[in-house]
């Protein structure tokens, strides 16, 4: 098997360079105010005279019939107010004291910038409100990237987290040029193997390793779609 | 790679404080395996270094500032991280300074920390800093006095124990020559 194809360092420009429209989801690397979908204000940063990131290069945003997903590295996005409101969940071996949460919101920012890619931030369209994230996760000790979902209470129920993944899927397959990624799914979680289903992934073997986010995990597989070329589908009809 | 948050860089007369990045890694893995780092909440192995530059860069992106990547000039090495520090739970901004093994007794901390206290006061508004110090952590103290701060009390941290609390002199006070008596 050949996975790791995809270098950090070479993700993401490729990625944003030739933006395409697809049946499932428009991959934009949109300008300030794109469709007036983010009402998260600017960054704290900015207000104080202090631009963090240069605006020639936008962070990817995706957008599926009821979802937007949008790094949390972008400096349009205030992750202070998507994520640190009272009441929101744990993310991210997220310990049990209240503060956590902010260091853990900190350090996947931070992995966008290490690697150019990371999860992202899934908004509601209908209403501007996140619900949870979902993206690949690649932190040191990780065997290799995870495409990793985790939704916030008011998000769950309403098929947002296969949405939310299959449309990270089809980024990474057809704009990224990523081969494989697999999710670390524990065995007695079953609305994550279905999910793992839903969106095509394999299971392969039970896995371990010293940071492993739970017990009992077993790497599920995603795949690109299979893609049939005029002649390779014609070889196959005459054998 | 992606581009890094536009963190400004300062420049003192031997040193340049830059944006955390990947090429840090190295120098900070060795930093939270030596003895230095019992100081600041224990030794860390790599898993945990890689999450902690990502919050360090992560930091910046939160709050509008953050720590900066030390560099020496002659030698082109990262010497520590340095700068700006209010992740929460924490009793209120910090300058903080984290130096590297083989760096110690030249006043580089102190020139490092003392561009990050004038980048808080003129550039962020600050009114106020405190540096929090391990009470075994003398060298620290020392920054701590030759910048011309008071012991202001303590702070107890559950990851990180307690902490002596150092309260720096406040723009007024440099202002009306207070840094004389330490320039």
């Amino acid at each position: 098997m050949s996975f790791h194809q995809i270098g950090p360092k070479q993700a993401f420009p490729a990625a944003v360079a030739a933006p395409r429209l697809t049946e499932n989801y428009t991959l934009a690397p949109i300008l300030l105010h794109w469709m007036g979908e983010i009402h998260a204000g600017r960054c704290a940063a900015r207000a104080k005279g202090c631009t963090m990131t240069d605006e020639r290069k936008p962070y990817p945003r995706l957008v599926s019939k009821r979802l937007m997903l949008i790094s949390p590295a972008d400096p349009e996005f205030d992750a202070n107010a998507a994520f640190l409101n009272p009441g929101s969940p744990r993310f991210i071996d997220a310990a049990e004291d209240p503060d956590s949460l902010w260091w853990s919101i900190a350090t996947i920012i931070g992995h966008w910038h290490l690697h150019g890619y990371g999860l992202f931030a899934v908004v509601e369209r209908s209403t501007g409100t996140t619900v949870g994230l979902v993206g690949p996760w690649f932190p040191k000790g990780w065997p290799e990237p995870e495409l990793s979902w985790h939704l916030m209470e008011p998000g769950k129920g309403k098929g947002y987290a296969s949405e939310a993944a299959q449309c990270v899927l089809d980024w990474l397959f057809g704009e990224a040029g990523w081969d494989s990624i697999v999710s670390y799914v524990p065995e007695e979680n079953d609305a994550s193997i279905a999910l793992a289903r839903r969106v095509g992934a394999q299971p392969e073997k039970p896995i371990s390793f010293r940071l492993q986010p739970a017990p009992n995990i077993r790497a599920w597989r995603h795949m690109p779609p299979p893609r049939v070329s005029g002649p390779q589908a014609a070889r196959g009809l005459l054998h | 790679m992606m581009q890094i948050p536009a963190i400004p860089q300062l420049e003192t007369e031997r040193l340049v404080l830059r944006a955390p990045a990947l090429a840090d890694f190295e120098a900070l893995c060795a930093f939270y395996a030596s003895e230095r780092a019992a100081f600041v909440g224990g030794q860390m192995d790599a898993e945990q270094v890689w999450r902690h530059l990502a919050l360090e860069i992560g930091h910046w992106q939160m709050l509008g500032y953050g720590r900066w990547a030390v560099e020496e000039k002659s030698s082109g090495k990262t010497a520590g991280i340095i700068g700006l520090w209010n992740p929460h739970g924490w009793p209120e901004p910090e300058i903080g300074w984290d130096l590297f093994e083989g760096f110690g007794g030249k006043g580089y901390a102190t020139e490092a920390a003392t561009a990050a206290r004038t980048y808080a006061y003129d550039t962020l508004g600050w009114t106020t800093a405190i540096s929090l110090v391990a009470p075994e952590n003398h060298a620290s103290a020392a920054v701590a006095k030759r910048m011309g701060a008071a012991l202001d009390g303590s702070f107890t941290h559950d990851r990180f124990g307690e902490l002596q609390v150092w309260r720096h002199l406040s723009p007024d006070d440099l202002s009306a020559g207070g840094m004389e008596a330490y320039a």
